[in-house]
């Protein structure tokens, strides 16, 4: 039976939570296949990675002078090197679920963005015009999950089309 | 997701409600690779009292003859999803079994879920306004992702938001 699905957005951070999630991805869903040879109507499996502001990230942002001084172009290095830092891991993630989609035989699309996950992981959701979104979940109890916020909660009630949540010791 | 092993074990949890037989159409649609890769079973969950179905949870007593109508309208109602359903796999030429069980859905689906190893839930998506959730809670979608030890593919409806 040929797959359905356009496309599937599979949400991927620096946990091994979404990696799996992407296996699962990978060995449970079937993409459309291009109508006709040559034609770029296949389905396509996009590995989506929010990179999170390098201020927020950072922590250690030391911040502007306040009272007038100057703010961000007193320290270029600094935060030029928070930013390459960044650029590096989210590098890392990408070419290690890219990794994993090796010998799969998928049309894989990759795309970084910067910003608050939970809420670029829904706004490229539609973007994309995506029929599903696949993403692993950090199995926070309860409690954590009051203070530290889920980013899958929040994206199951904001998203608009299904979504797949894998716990980490599913990979099959 | 080649033949030549065990077929996925899919649970579709069933309810009276839209988004229910969404869910399933949907999953037969985009999940389900072939009636060789996969096998469907088909949960619906009667609720255990008829209590149960008011939200303040007030015991009310009612008159013999008024229970024996609820109880059949209930068996009704759960005759028509299921056979509803049964049609829709049909049509996708997918094997499925169906089981009904009485109790509170969430829990019993979860429940359910774990005992028969299931490797994927699916789940209709209810979408509560804020006023709604801090009365019920969790939905049932919510609950079986943050309870369900398989996967769970949460199914909304496009554009159905609250």
């Amino acid at each position: 039976m040929d797959g359905k699905l356009g496309c599937v957005v599979a949400a991927v951070d620096g946990g091994e939570e979404s990696m799996n999630a992407l296996g699962w991805a990978l060995n449970n869903l079937k993409l459309r296949p291009p109508s006709s040879p040559g034609s770029d109507d296949a389905g396509k499996l996009v590995i989506l990675h929010v990179q999170s502001p390098p201020n927020i990230a950072a922590g250690l942002n030391p911040g502007g002078i306040p009272f007038g001084g100057p703010t961000y172009v007193e320290v270029p290095a600094f935060a030029a090197a928070i930013e390459a830092h960044q650029k590096r891991i989210s590098n890392a993630i990408i070419s290690h679920a890219v990794g994993i989609c090796s010998g799969k035989n998928v049309n894989v699309e990759t795309k970084v963005v910067v910003g608050d996950p939970k809420e670029l992981i829904c706004e490229m959701t539609t973007k994309l015009h995506a029929d599903l979104l696949v993403m692993g979940s950090h199995a926070y109890g309860a409690i954590k999950r009051m203070f530290l916020g889920s980013v899958s909660n929040y994206c199951i009630n904001s998203v608009s089309c299904p979504v797949i949540i894998i716990k980490e010791n599913s990979t099959s | 997701m080649e033949a030549g092993g065990a077929r996925r074990q899919i649970m579709v949890a069933l309810e009276p409600s839209e988004e229910s037989t969404y869910a399933l159409e949907w999953a037969l649609e985009y999940l389900v690779i072939s009636p060789d890769s996969d096998h469907l079973i088909l949960l619906y969950v009667a609720p255990e009292s008829l209590h149960n179905t008011m939200i303040t949870g007030k015991e009310v007593s009612f008159s013999s003859h008024v229970l024996s109508v609820l109880e059949k309208n209930k068996k009704q109602t759960a005759h028509r999803v299921i056979e509803l359903a049964k049609t829709m796999c049909e049509k996708y030429n997918v094997t499925y079994e169906t089981k009904v069980m009485v109790g509170e859905a969430k829990f019993v689906i979860c429940d359910a879920a774990k005992k028969l190893n299931v490797d994927l839930l699916v789940v209709g998506g209810h979408d509560f306004g804020a006023i709604k959730r801090f009365f019920i809670g969790s939905n049932l979608g919510e609950y079986c992702i943050n309870h369900a030890k398989c996967p769970v593919a949460l199914v909304k409806r496009r554009g159905k938001r609250t």
